[in-house]
Order: structure tokens, then sequence, then C-alpha cells
């Protein structure tokens, strides 16, 4: 049974997996520098044909897909406000004196790096338009696609190129879907719960979880941690209470909900080097470094470990 | 189809034609308009004389419908020389195990000339299963039946030998 093992760090090497991520940040930086506008769009496609992968494969295709675009669709509408919204929180002048500095460090990092990364990731109406046509249009042509890679490839390479061409979409698709759907899970009732503690932001910092979901562990964590600087009331300790209770909350039910599909999914890497890795990222590219490092190495991960067919042990 | 000609394309998958498909065991059961359906999601490989199909223990990914030529299967050839298990004759199906998307191949196959074999990946028969169910099913059946006659020969052939011995008093 080939599929159903857990993805585990043993499984790929680690010279490959950086290759692999070396590669995949390298493209995506020169994407980047040649046009942020394709970037988005590119990366709202793979984003798109991976969530495409947990849609119904038949009877339901068309009503899901129309459903799945009107949400698509409903929630840009709706989080269009988002990069507005954030700068227009103010500190309050009433912080306490302590962990009032705390507190305003937190705002004075959060407000300009959501307010940038907003900026630079938000897309257009256009270009998620142009992302949903590129997604459905590869998802519907992506059988022939396949067909005419394999019938290309030699009787050699045709055992390992059959296997890749199923498994490495199948893997990152299945982690897509499953990391996204925790991560709107978990940022809903963070961003929810926080405007009912009456935080200032809530949106900033559900978004702030959404975007720290896939860091296993330490994401929402640090997210969370991070959201506590923007406690409003006179008494940020009680506010900081309720917030570690909506926290517990969030965090439970998104792994009573999704805990098997992420475990199924996810590589399963110590918590320690998650913790070095995150570091290593922040301290490289700041605290969008911190966001990207684990979701890249796990993506380079799926791909080295999807390339490589599994041979069973000899008896 | 002559050494040159396959010589040729080998290596490469090329497209199925109609022909192809016509003395092929397991898809006896599909009518024409069926078998022009499921020839696009197959191809054709060439295989040279001693060539591996696949390997015993590698993940099943494909299955195979030998068009001319001959396949031996062997089991145990990891571990050493290997036992001939079976040689599939032309029309005949190997590496059935990719039907079920989730299984290593349980036996090795080589070819024993020059051999030609109609491929259809699982990834293949999984779109087909979604697409059209009907032609899935009438395939499953057409391996299940084949499956059946070798076993039926097989019986027959331990019966006949089994009752030759004891003509003969070797046993009793």
């Amino acid at each position: 049974m080939p599929r159903l093992q857990p993805l585990t760090a043993a499984h790929a090497g680690l010279l490959p997996t950086a290759l692999v991520a070396a590669g995949i940040a390298s493209a995506s930086a020169l994407v980047w520098l040649a046009s942020p506008a394709l970037f988005r769009s590119l990366l709202l496609t793979l984003w798109l044909l991976g969530l495409a992968t947990a849609l119904p494969p038949h009877s339901g295709r068309r009503p899901a897909a129309a459903a799945f675009i009107t949400a698509l669709l409903l929630l840009h509408y709706l989080l269009t406000a988002l990069p507005v919204s954030i700068p227009a929180g103010a500190a309050p002048a009433d912080l306490p004196a302590w962990p009032g500095p705390l507190m305003r460090q937190g705002r004075n990092f959060i407000e300009p790096f959501l307010g940038r990364l907003t900026a630079g990731l938000w897309p257009g109406r256009l270009e998620l338009g142009i992302a949903i046509l590129l997604a459905a249009l590869i998802s519907s042509l992506w059988p022939i696609i396949r067909r005419s890679l394999l019938r290309r490839a030699s009787n050699r390479r045709f055992q390992s190129l059959a296997w890749s061409l199923a498994e490495i979409p199948r893997r990152t698709g299945a982690w897509i879907a499953a990391e996204s759907l925790r991560a709107l899970l978990l940022a809903s009732l963070w961003g929810g719960g926080l405007f009912l503690l009456g935080f200032d932001l809530p949106a900033a910092a559900g978004f702030l979880m959404l975007l720290a979901s896939p860091t296993p562990f330490w994401g929402p964590l640090g997210a969370a941690a991070a959201a506590l600087s923007l406690a409003h009331s006179p008494q940020p300790a009680l506010q900081a209470g309720g917030a570690i209770i909506v926290f517990a909350v969030a965090w439970l039910a998104s792994h009573l909900l999704f805990g098997g599909r992420l475990h199924s999914a996810r590589p399963q890497l110590p918590r320690l080097l998650i913790l070095s890795a995150v570091f290593a990222g922040a301290l490289a590219a700041g605290a969008g470094g911190f966001l990207a490092v684990l979701p890249l190495w796990t993506l380079a991960l799926h791909i080295t470990t999807g390339a490589k067919p599994p041979l069973r042990p000899a008896p | 189809m002559t050494l040159s000609t396959i010589n040729d394309s080998a290596g490469r998958g090329t497209p199925c034609l109609e022909e192809d498909l016509h003395s092929i065991h397991s898809l006896a059961r599909l009518l024409p308009a069926g078998q022009r359906r499921l020839q696009r999601w197959l191809q054709v490989r060439t295989f040279a004389t001693e060539e591996p199909v696949y390997e015993e223990g590698e993940a099943a990914v494909a299955l195979y419908f030998l068009v001319s030529g001959s396949l031996a299967l062997l089991s145990g050839r990891r571990s050493g020389p290997g036992d001939r298990l079976k040689i599939v004759q032309p029309g005949g199906t190997c590496g059935c195990a990719a039907l079920s998307t989730l299984a290593f191949y349980g036996e090795s196959c080589q070819a024993l000339e020059p051999s030609r074999l109609a491929v259809l990946p699982n990834s293949s028969f999984t779109d087909m299963q979604q697409r059209y169910p009907d032609i899935a099913l009438a395939l499953l059946q057409g391996i299940l039946d084949e499956t059946l006659d070798d076993w039926r020969a097989a019986l027959t052939a331990y019966h006949g030998l089994t009752s030759h011995l004891t003509r003969a008093n070797i046993i009793v």
C-alpha cells in the first residue's frame, strides 16, 4: 500500500529537498521581479488547482465548481476591504505601563507588515478571474496533458513518470486542500473570537493566523502571540486570558475536524526542526521568511517524495 | 509488424490503433464503439527481447495488453533468477495490480521476443472509471474472465496430470 504511508522527513533526502526548495524560491523570485501581477495570478492558480482536488470528481462536478467559484468571489468581495482596514487601527493612547511598550512594538510590526503583504499579494479582480480561468482550463486538460507526457516517455522512464504525474499532484493537492480548510477555520474562529473580545483589527489578526497556519505548531502560536498586542481594553491581561481560551477552542476544533486529513497530508517533522527552520527563515527574510519557509519546504518535500516511486521491501 | 518497424518506434509510446485491440481477450466483451472510446486512453509501446516491462515490488502504475510477441511472468526475481509463472501470449493481459492504484506488482514481466503492448496507465483507468464507468466495468469483467480461464486451464492440466500418474500407477 504505497500511498497510505504518512510522509516523514526520512522519505526524501535533505539535499534533493533543499535543491527543489531553492529552485521553487528562485523561480518565484524571478517571476515576482518580472511581474508581481503574474506572480499573484500563478500563485492563486496553483492554490486553486490544489483545492480542485478536493472537489467531487464526477457527477456533482459542475454545481460544485459553480458553488466553489461563487464562494471564492464572495470571499474576495468580503475581504477586499482588508488591506484598507489594516492601517486604520492606531494604537490606543491608554496602554498600560506593562506590557504597553511590548504591545506597541507588536502593533508597529503587525500593521505595516500586513499592509505591505496585502498590497503585494492581494489579487485584483482581473487577476482572480485569470487565475480561475487558468485553473479550470488546466484541471480539465490535465488528463490529456498527462497522457501526452506519458506517451513521450521512454520505456525506461515510463514507470517513474507515470508514478510522479499521479503522485505529485495528488500529494500537493491533498496538502493544499487540508491546509486551506484548516487555515480558514482557524482564522475565522480566531478573528471572530477577537472581534467579540473587543480587540483592535480582528480581521488583521485572523489574516495573520491564516498565513501562519501552514507552519505546523509554531505558526499559529506565533500568530496568536503577535495578535495579543492588538488588545484594546484597559485590562489587557483579561483580554489576553479570553484570547487564550479562543485560541484553545480554535486549535481543538481544527484538530478535531481536520486532524486526520492533516496527518496524512503534512510531513511529520520534529518540532525542534520546524522551530530551527522558521528561525532561519526569519533571520534570512524577516517575518515573510518565518511564514514562507515551512510551506516552501513542505512543497519541496512533496515534490521530491512524489518523484520517487516506492519499492516493496524484498521478503 | 516487422522487426525494423519495432526497433524504429522502440522506447516511446505511440497512439493505439483500432486493429491493435481486436485480439485482446479481456476487451472482447466491449462493443466496437466502446473499444474506440477506450482506444484514446491507451498507448502502444514496444519492448525488445529480454527488456523488462515491470519488476516485482514496483508500484503498479499501468495495465498491459499484449498485442504481439510474448512475455514471461516471473516470480522471486529480486532475490535470484526467479520462477517462470506464465508465458503471456498475444491477446493476454498482465499487470492487473495497477487496477487498484494502491498496490505493488506481485510478479516481474519480461519480453521474450520483440513485443508490442497496449498500455493503460492507472491514472487513465481512474479517469475512465469516472467518465465511462460502463467501459471500466466491462474491462474489469473481461480481466476477471481471463483470470478464470487461466485458473480453469491450470485445474484441467493438474487433473490431467494426476489421472495420468494414477493410471500409470505412479501415485495411488
